[in-house]
């Protein structure tokens, strides 16, 4: 299972590679901090974490390249939560307010620009907090908060496998175990009947790990998996790849393509005509995005969100953050990803009220605690954060025939479920 | 069984389409200047959105997508040839330098244009026939029509014109051909032109298969230049076999269930051929088409 991963990105180093010309001249842009500040960074301040009325928050945002459709989905919600944190009365520490501000730096989804960031955030800038970072960027950006004692909140699986061995790592999404779970149960929720699955990945480690987890849900849900795909990372055509899936005769294929770059969107078009399953379950999929319209398959998505963003059972928190996030201007409406800065957003006030608790904006390992100690009711519901590891509900639909509709329902890690929306 | 494997041989036919498409295009330029098109995918990115916004909603007006998108590219590949590639001819490594930098900017114009997401272009034609099992949308049937004719047409044109034996005359020997009194010049231009044709034509058949976004071309050149250089860089005839040949491979191993092994095994048999054979399957356009 994956989180906005990157499967373009080690495709395109190899572009990259005849490209190094205009790659490095980048590098040494961003590194000069030419391309670091927008919206409503701090700019490039070195005034550290809690100099004047002011906390920095270190965003490491892909504004550019193969990840920006995420990565500007994830500065959104950054900023929407920095907005949220203020307008709520800021940070509040030993009696002395603060506001939040973020440190933004633009890495342009280049492993080179990444480093540079980090470099300029914490070394530079002494930030204490960093986001951002998507998928294979995230272990670069934990390379350099890590011995720096910067607390990372990082939403990937790459930097979820190393959570045993890094100490001020939160990661913001649940456990890929505890994902699997939830996925797989809300799948059988939706479709009681359906035994047997086929899987579809891209040759990354982030789908080997997803795969590898996925099974003991399946064995618990009493899902059969028939076949596995794995295509490489520069793929453009899946037919062959469903088509040999498809021989298996699969009630569902469980698809961890990339919506991020874009591989989804062409398997998602060329299995339409194929018809290699009934269901295509989109893993870290949206719920707000265009599937095609094919009759005859339903498409499920697991947004690895824990809010409902569309219809009667959304909540006031979840309008409020839409509102926010739209309103802040300079991103389409509707933007597919929205439901990917859930990942991030609520814990903008819970470090709010971790650096409150802990009475410090400055000792990261005072601040760590007690965010490990906060139980924080958020617009991804009750989100509990334990050993750095944070648990919440995740939120599931269905399109029928491709339609969007009301189906969005929430699958918690207890296994309980909402209800599922009659387009079911 | 035998239903996958008719199935199967159908998508190796519309996938080696858009493989040959992006080699003959490389090829054709190498050929001609002994430049490296790394911008050629891009020029095909184009092309597909040049698609997207004239027929965004597929159909019959499609073919005023394709229509506009070959014109767009040709005429684009013309101004690109005039004011960079032309004083690239005599170090082609420069021209391979310029179409890197070029690379950058497409893929990065579109995407500030038109934004990181695929955009959609509804089919040309919706239907799917089902034959012998086989399921064939009519969108690739088009891809792979489109593309053999485009194919035969081009052979035809560079064997049986006097412009096509001009041309290659000039990739044999630029100053020779110079002496004979042929515009070298003029028709390096034309080439480039037809080159953005066949990137334009091509854009609009992968947008047919696939929504089109930035970063398209650069996924599809490298396969391109796995192919160009397997059928022999300047050759129409090794692009098309290389093609076949590649998409052959890339479905036997996915039938198999080796598709976690197929670039290496793919760029390992690319790496044999040409230790063994250099010159790749087919000659260049020195020679015959």
């Amino acid at each position: 299972m994956k989180v906005a991963k990157d499967r373009g990105v080690l495709a395109r180093r190899s572009i990259a590679l005849f490209a190094a010309t205009a790659t490095l001249a980048l590098a040494a842009c961003s590194s000069s901090g030419g391309s670091s500040s927008s919206g409503s960074s701090s700019g490039g301040s070195s005034s550290g974490a809690a100099s004047g009325k002011t906390i920095e928050v270190g965003m490491d945002a892909e504004q550019g390249g193969a990840l920006a459709s995420f990565g500007l989905s994830f500065l959104q919600a950054a900023k929407a939560g920095v907005e949220y944190v203020n307008k709520n009365g800021g940070v509040t520490i030993n009696g002395t307010k603060y506001n939040m501000a973020l440190d933004i730096c633009n890495d342009n989804s280049d492993q080179t620009q990444v480093a540079a960031c980090a470099t300029k955030l914490v070394v530079t800038n002494q930030d204490k907090f960093v986001f951002g970072g998507l998928a294979d960027f995230g272990p670069i950006l934990r390379g350099i908060t890590e011995p720096n004692h910067a607390i990372y909140f990082s939403t990937g699986s790459a930097v979820a496998a190393l959570m045993s061995s890094s100490h001020y790592v939160v990661n913001t999404v649940p456990s890929l175990d505890s994902r699997s779970l939830m996925s797989v149960t809300g799948f059988k929720k939706a479709f009681p009947n359906a035994k047997t699955v086929a899987l579809l990945g891209e040759q990354d480690a982030t789908d080997q790990a997803a795969f590898a987890a996925l099974q003991p849900a399946f064995k618990q849900e009493g899902l059969t998996v028939v076949g596995t795909q794995i295509a490489p990372l520069d793929a453009t055509d899946y037919s062959s790849f469903l088509t040999a899936l498809k021989a298996k005769h699969p009630d569902v294929i469980w698809n961890e393509l990339a919506a991020a770059v874009n591989s989804e969107p062409s398997m998602l078009g060329q299995n339409g005509s194929l018809h290699a399953a009934p269901v295509v379950f989109n893993n870290s999929g949206s719920c707000q995005a265009s599937y095609p319209h094919t009759p005859g398959i339903t498409y499920m998505a697991e947004t690895n969100a824990g809010a409902i963003t569309a219809g009667p059972q959304e909540t006031a928190a979840t309008k409020d953050y839409e509102a926010s996030y739209y309103g802040l201007g300079g991103i389409k409406n509707p933007d597919p990803n929205i439901s990917a800065g859930l990942y991030i957003y609520d814990f903008f006030p819970i470090l709010a009220q971790a650096m409150e608790k802990a009475g410090t904006s400055t000792d990261t390992t005072k601040v760590l605690a007690a965010i490990n100690s906060i139980s924080y009711k958020g617009v991804d519901g009750t989100i509990s954060i334990k050993n750095n590891q944070s648990t919440y509900g995740q939120v599931l639909c269905t399109m029928k025939d491709g339609n969007s509709g009301n189906s969005q329902f929430e699958v918690f890690p207890d296994g309980t479920t909402t209800a599922i929306g009659a387009n079911s | 069984m035998n239903e996958q494997l008719l199935q199967q041989g159908f998508n190796v036919l519309s996938s080696a389409s858009v493989y040959a498409l992006v080699a003959i295009g490389l090829s054709v330029i190498f050929g001609l200047s002994g430049i490296i098109n790394i911008a050629y995918g891009d020029f095909m990115t184009l092309g597909a959105y040049v698609v997207f916004v004239v027929a965004p909603g597929g159909a019959i007006a499609f073919i005023w997508g394709f229509a506009a998108s070959a014109l767009v590219v040709a005429v684009l590949s013309i101004v690109l040839e005039r004011a960079l590639f032309r004083w690239t001819l005599i170090r082609p490594v420069n021209g391979f330098l310029v179409s890197l930098g070029l690379s950058q900017i497409i893929e990065n114009g579109v995407a500030w244009h038109f934004g990181q997401d695929s955009v959609t272009v509804k089919p040309a034609d919706s239907a799917n026939w089902a034959l012998g099992g086989v399921i064939m949308s009519a969108d690739r049937v088009i891809i792979i029509l489109g593309t053999v004719a485009l194919v035969v047409g081009l052979i035809l044109f560079l064997d049986r014109t006097q412009t096509g034996t001009a041309i290659r005359a000039i990739a044999a020997d630029r100053e020779a051909a110079a002496l004979m009194g042929i515009p070298v010049t003029r028709l390096v231009t034309g080439v480039f032109a037809l080159g953005g044709l066949i990137a334009g034509l091509g854009g609009g058949f992968v947008a047919l298969l696939q929504p089109p976004y930035p970063l398209l071309g650069a996924e599809l050149v490298l396969k391109g230049f796995v192919v160009a250089l397997v059928g022999g860089l300047g050759s129409v005839r090794g692009a098309v076999i290389g093609a076949v040949l590649l998409a052959f491979i890339e479905t036997v191993l996915v039938t198999a269930g080796l598709a976690g092994w197929l670039d290496v095994i793919e760029f390992g048999a690319v790496i044999l051929l040409l230790i063994i054979r250099p010159q790749g399957l087919a000659r260049g356009l020195a020679h015959s088409m």
